[in-house]
């Protein structure tokens, strides 16, 4: 199954679960959805539960915490995390601070859908990696699947989830494949990650997409004899610093990857609490690989220089074991 | 008109083979509305859009192998190949962009249009949006502000009802442009967008009221773009029927008739005229294929600030790119 349709099984096994749910976004019935991930479920759903919106990310957001708040469980959609921007009022100060705000009076079983990344000459307004802009609201979870099975299962948990959940999907991951659970073993719970590769010399942890490079990282260390642990954060907060923790201290090194800006970004965030957790542990300051700080391209040859390469992880990887 | 046209018939083919990348909006069966509303235009005044600026610069006399290069991502493109179709901006003809965002680009054009009142300049600035990004917050700011300071704006709506997005129905309450124009009073008017003499008699009105009345206006435009797919539209294609439908309505080939009809053009004229255009099109193709990539250093050129980044670009392939170091691991093949 892929990532789309692993995404599209767990809408349509929570829709069907619970009438509750209902979808709202810029077509995602009539035409599919932009990414094509609510398929049919107009067709099976109707009208009531799969609800087209204007080109209006402010209400799109708004009417979602509105109807969470007194009963329902809607999954909204933002077709683009750069959308996702011209609703940020909205996820401020309606989703993230309604709860903490009224002493928990008030719950907001809310999903935010959107998505990240391009990686096809989408240019400087279409793909963009904006994860660390909505890590820095308290009282966001943010998830970042990068398989199938956690597409499904970190989904399925967002929309059982009694508080607010951003789930920011990557576009250029909706093809791939893999194997995918069903029914209740699907569920992956929100703030877990998940260990890819068992190793010894250094932790490679990989955020969204790039856990995906910090795997074919692997494989380039693994030819220059280098042993390499590979976590997929696969939930930003709640972060599961522990097991990032227990990792580097038994590898003693990390390299945090990320298709993101570097500056105020995720990897920044994880590094210092990594060394505030586990100092007396690292041989090697925690190094960064992240997006260049700069817009993105459209021309490949920019696009490709500004992006986290398995190179560029590798690379970081040797200098953190003195090798380089 | 043909120029336009033919610009975009041969970007769509290079879409298709892969030489332009990304998302291509085609303003096939917009001639009319980009020839006929620039047309309204002096060379001092401004112009803004969210998608199809390419258009819009060609109209304007952007020079064709610069544009076209910038559709194919290269270094001697008018954005450098930073910006593509999307974000294709023609500062020379006063085409601020292509700014990619349905309705982003419309505060933009009444700070545009604010500057020129502001610094007593008789410029008038003009904005292409759909009918979609009515419904987007973005417009009835915009045009509350417009209204409000007094500004020297025309917003050109062309009225499709196939914007990017949103399924018709879901679209919007109130599908009248001119309505919603009315509704933050100011002056809306409407055209019929296939027809060049209507768009650009309408426009011209329009950017009267903006430059001697001071104030800003709206022209909704009544048109069909081709049924072809817009380069990843999520719309299929429309059916051969429909195709032929449009074709009786193409306003391209609709003008060209009649003017041979009222004997103003000869049809020996015109097919010169197509043949004069298809091949200074291929002569800009030929051009933009010659460009060079943009060499991955300049990344950061034109970001100042990116030099004072320390620790993260010491081990980074761009710094060492930048530095000519040498790579320990190849990256991986370029696409």
């Amino acid at each position: 199954m892929t990532y789309r349709e692993a995404l599209r099984s767990a809408l349509r096994e929570e829709l069907e679960r619970d009438d509750r749910v209902v979808l709202i976004g810029e077509d995602i019935g009539a035409f599919d959805g932009p990414f094509h991930v609510t398929k049919g479920l107009l067709e099976d759903y109707g009208e009531r539960r799969v609800r087209d919106t204007p080109n209006a990310e402010r209400a799109i957001v708004g009417v979602g915490a509105g109807a969470a708040m007194v009963g329902l469980r809607p999954v909204v959609e933002l077709m683009t995390i750069t959308s996702a921007t011209r609703a940020l009022d909205q996820l401020l100060v309606s989703v993230a601070q309604t709860p903490w705000a009224t002493a928990g009076a008030i719950h907001l079983p809310l999903v935010v859908r959107t998505v990240q990344g391009g990686g096809r000459q989408l240019g400087p307004t279409h793909a963009h990696h904006l994860e660390a802009m909505l890590l820095h609201i308290p009282g966001l979870q943010v998830v970042v699947p990068s398989t199938p099975a956690d597409a499904k299962g970190l989904l399925k948990s967002a929309i059982r989830s009694d508080d607010p959940v951003v789930v920011i999907e990557h576009q250029e991951l909706y093809g791939l494949s893999g194997e995918v659970p069903d029914g209740t073993e699907a569920v992956v719970p929100i703030g877990q990650a998940a260990i890819r590769r068992e190793g010894r010399d250094v932790t490679l942890l990989g955020i969204s997409r790039a856990a995906h490079t910090a795997a074919a990282a692997a494989d380039l260390l693994e030819r220059e004899g280098v042993s390499s642990e590979v976590i997929d954060v696969r939930s930003l907060r709640p972060l599961d610093l522990d097991t990032i923790v227990e990792s580097v201290k038994r590898t003693n090194r990390l390299v945090i990857v990320e298709d993101g800006w570097p500056q105020a970004g995720v990897a920044a965030s994880i590094a210092t609490l990594v060394q505030e957790q586990a100092f007396d542990h690292l041989d090697a300051p925690v190094l960064r690989v992240s997006g260049a700080d700069a817009p993105v391209g459209y021309a490949r040859t920019l696009e490709s220089a500004a992006r986290a390469s398995a190179a560029d992880v590798a690379r970081a990887a040797l200098a953190a074991l003195y090798r380089e | 008109m043909f120029l336009v046209r033919r610009f975009d018939e041969r970007a769509g083919e290079l879409h298709g083979s892969g030489q332009i990348g990304g998302f291509l909006h085609l303003a096939i069966g917009e001639e009319a509305l980009v020839v006929g509303a620039t047309r309204a235009l002096e060379d001092r005044d401004w112009v803004l859009s969210s998608w199809r600026s390419h258009a819009l610069a060609v109209a304007r006399g952007a020079d064709l192998g610069r544009s076209m290069a910038e559709l194919f991502g290269r270094a001697g493109g008018l954005n450098g190949g930073r910006g593509g179709a999307m974000h294709l901006a023609a500062p020379e003809q006063r085409v601020l962009g292509g700014f990619g965002l349905v309705g982003v680009h419309l505060p933009v054009a009444a700070g545009v249009a604010l500057a020129s009142s502001y610094q007593g300049r008789a410029e008038v600035t003009m904005a292409f949006l759909g009918d979609g990004a009515a419904s987007n917050g973005t417009l009835a700011e915009s045009i509350d502000l417009a209204a409000i300071w007094h500004l020297p704006l025309v917003l050109v709506v062309a009225h499709d009802r196939r914007g990017h997005g949103s399924a018709e129905d879901a679209d919007a309450a109130v599908a009248s442009l001119a309505r919603k124009a009315e509704g933050h009073g100011v002056k809306a008017l409407t055209c019929d967008g296939m027809d060049i003499l209507d768009v650009h008699a309408v426009c011209s009105d329009a950017v009267r009221i903006a430059r001697t009345e001071r104030r800003p206006a709206l022209v909704q435009a009544i048109l069909q773009r081709a049924p072809t797919p817009t380069m990843a539209d999520p719309k299929p294609a429309g059916s051969k029927e429909e195709l032929e439908a449009w074709k009786a309505r193409d306003p391209l080939a609709v003008f060209g008739d009649r003017l041979v009809e009222v004997g103003l053009l000869e049809t020996a004229d015109r097919a010169r005229m197509q043949m004069t255009v298809n091949a200074a099109i291929e002569q800009a193709i030929s051009a933009a294929g010659r460009s060079p990539h943009p060499e991955p250093g300049s990344l950061y050129d034109h970001l100042t600030i990116a030099e004072s980044l320390p620790g993260w670009l010491a081990i980074d392939a761009r710094g060492r790119a930048t530095r000519g170091e040498t790579e320990p691991f190849p990256r991986e093949v370029q696409p």
